[in-house]
């Protein structure tokens, strides 16, 4: 039973890991206005 | 020891090595080859000073994009192109070898020799600064004072017993028979004509004159027999394009002047070359422009840079790699020729839509960084997005003469083999970035030298 917990434990950290170190350095959206690359949020 | 062409031509001395140049590339082999007690003779077309006399041998005409007069974009006299360079080094990187019959571990192991010849303290590690927009910062050293090749090895070349220098000894021609550079046809400003020949031969006149002297010496030869095939003599001739691109609006109080560029995976995801791209400070008047611009676009930005925040602004630069292409070339002149009877130069040089593409996706991925880092925003030329030329009046080009005489792998596809050995020939040696088949975006300096270590290496255990 010990053994099960922990293998489910792992497996799910295995599967979150990626998607959190994918959205931690993920590159911020851009526009391009008038020449200028610009964050999304810089024009709303 | 320092003998005039007439004396080189009555002592009749068996030479096992005559280099023609006293560049960073034809000192650094010379020097080398010396130091194996080899007889080895360097002949010089300029004197000690700078010479109108000689200079003006280097004219010629440029067809394309605009670019420096070529009677001013080197230097012949003794130490060659050293007299006049701003002392910029860096190696390559590592994937600017990616189509080159060498790697960077081929000229790694000269590094530590090339850093003291140059005069350099180590020069530090590419430090990658965001792995999603893959920029990376790099750092150039500099030679300072630049070394100045005639001056650092004049009275080690006087001194020497085995190392000969003969100036203001222009070569006309290569001979050769067969397989074999029998001999060179030298002339100097008297019009003394002399024969001069060695066991071996090393070109080492720069990335423009190496080109021009084998295409002559090949018009000169029956049935091309100097090189053999030349379908690319004088082909894929590069330069580094260097303009400034945008303006940084940045809340970080960068260095004086910082250095960037994309890592090899990103280089490759985007299929570009390579570009250095430099971060200058600009003046107060000019920072308040651009932020006022910044504003107009992005209000809300505009009122957060305005806060407690420092504003600086920066002028970015770039100075990235060409594609090489065969159209870029040099050619003799069918029409003029100098007053020692050689044709003269017609370069031909264009940028292509491909090195606007390496240009913008690298400046795009820097804005990107600056995004992601919250540094600050960068706004880019017009031209640089396809619209319209680049300027005429920018820095346009680096001095960097690169290609026509290209290393490969093959006669078909090139002129000298990894070893910089003219193919089909026994004894005929290229020494310079005209080898160089891709450039980088780095000063080809650092290279130079590196691969005339590895050559001198080469031909002493030949």
């Amino acid at each position: 039973m010990f053994k099960r917990r922990s293998f489910l434990k792992i497996f799910s950290l295995l599967t979150i890991l990626p998607f959190v170190n994918k959205t931690s350095k993920k590159n911020k959206k851009i526009k391009i206005v008038n020449g200028w690359i610009l964050e999304s949020k810089d024009i709303k | 020891m320092i003998l005039s062409l007439e004396e080189i031509n009555k002592k009749n001395i068996d030479f096992d090595y005559c280099i023609i140049g006293s560049g960073p590339a034809g000192m650094t082999v010379a020097i080398e080859l010396a130091k194996q007690n080899a007889n080895v003779l360097i002949v010089e077309a300029g004197d000690f000073k700078y010479s109108k006399r000689s200079q003006e041998i280097y004219d010629g005409k440029v067809i394309g994009d605009p670019y420096f007069e070529l009677s001013n974009a080197r230097v012949r006299q003794f130490g060659g192109s050293s007299n006049h360079w701003a002392g910029w080094c860096r190696a390559l990187d590592d994937i600017d070898f990616k189509n080159w019959p060498i790697k960077k571990k081929d000229l790694d192991i000269y590094y530590d020799q090339a850093l003291k010849i140059l005069e350099l303290p180590i020069i530090p590690d590419d430090k990658i600064l965001d792995k999603e927009a893959g920029i990376k910062e790099f750092t150039f050293k500099w030679s300072s004072p630049p070394v100045n090749f005639g001056k650092k090895y004049y009275e080690k070349i006087k001194k020497s017993s085995n190392l000969y220098l003969t100036l203001n000894a222009n070569v006309l021609k290569l001979n050769s028979e067969s397989n074999i550079i029998n001999s060179i046809d030298v002339i100097n400003y008297d019009n003394f004509k002399a024969k001069i020949k060695a066991n071996k031969f090393i070109l080492a006149t720069g990335g423009i004159e190496n080109s021009r002297l084998l295409l002559w010496s090949n018009m000169n030869s029956n049935n091309k027999t100097v090189v053999k095939d030349d379908k690319t003599l004088g082909k894929y001739w590069m330069e580094h394009h260097v303009f400034t691109i945008g303006d940084v609006v940045s809340t970080d109080d960068f260095k004086r002047v910082t250095f960037y560029s994309l890592t090899a995976k990103k280089q490759e995801q985007l299929k570009i070359l390579n570009c250095g791209l430099r971060l200058h400070n600009n003046t107060p008047s000019g920072a308040k422009k651009v932020v006022t611009d910044l504003m107009c676009n992005a209000p809300k930005l505009g009122k957060l840079l305005l806060g407690d925040n420092l504003i600086c602004e920066k002028t970015l630069r770039a100075a990235w790699e060409q594609e090489p292409l065969e159209e870029n070339c040099i050619k003799l002149s069918t029409e003029e020729k100098d007053y020692l009877g050689t044709p003269k130069v017609e370069l031909y040089w264009k940028k292509s839509e491909f090195d606007i593409k390496t240009v913008r996706e690298t400046a795009m991925q820097f804005g990107q960084y600056l995004i992601n880092t919250n540094k600050g925003r960068l706004k880019l030329h017009d031209w640089v997005y396809g619209a319209g030329e680049s300027p005429k009046n920018d820095e346009l080009a680096g001095y960097h003469h690169m290609g026509g005489t290209r290393m490969g792998t093959k006669p078909s596809n090139s002129i000298v083999d990894s070893n910089c050995k003219v193919w089909g020939q026994e004894n005929l040696y290229i020494a310079g970035s005209s080898v160089f088949p891709y450039a980088g975006h780095t000063n080809p300096t650092f290279t130079i030298v590196q691969l005339s270590l590895r050559l001198a290496q080469h031909l002493m255990k030949a």
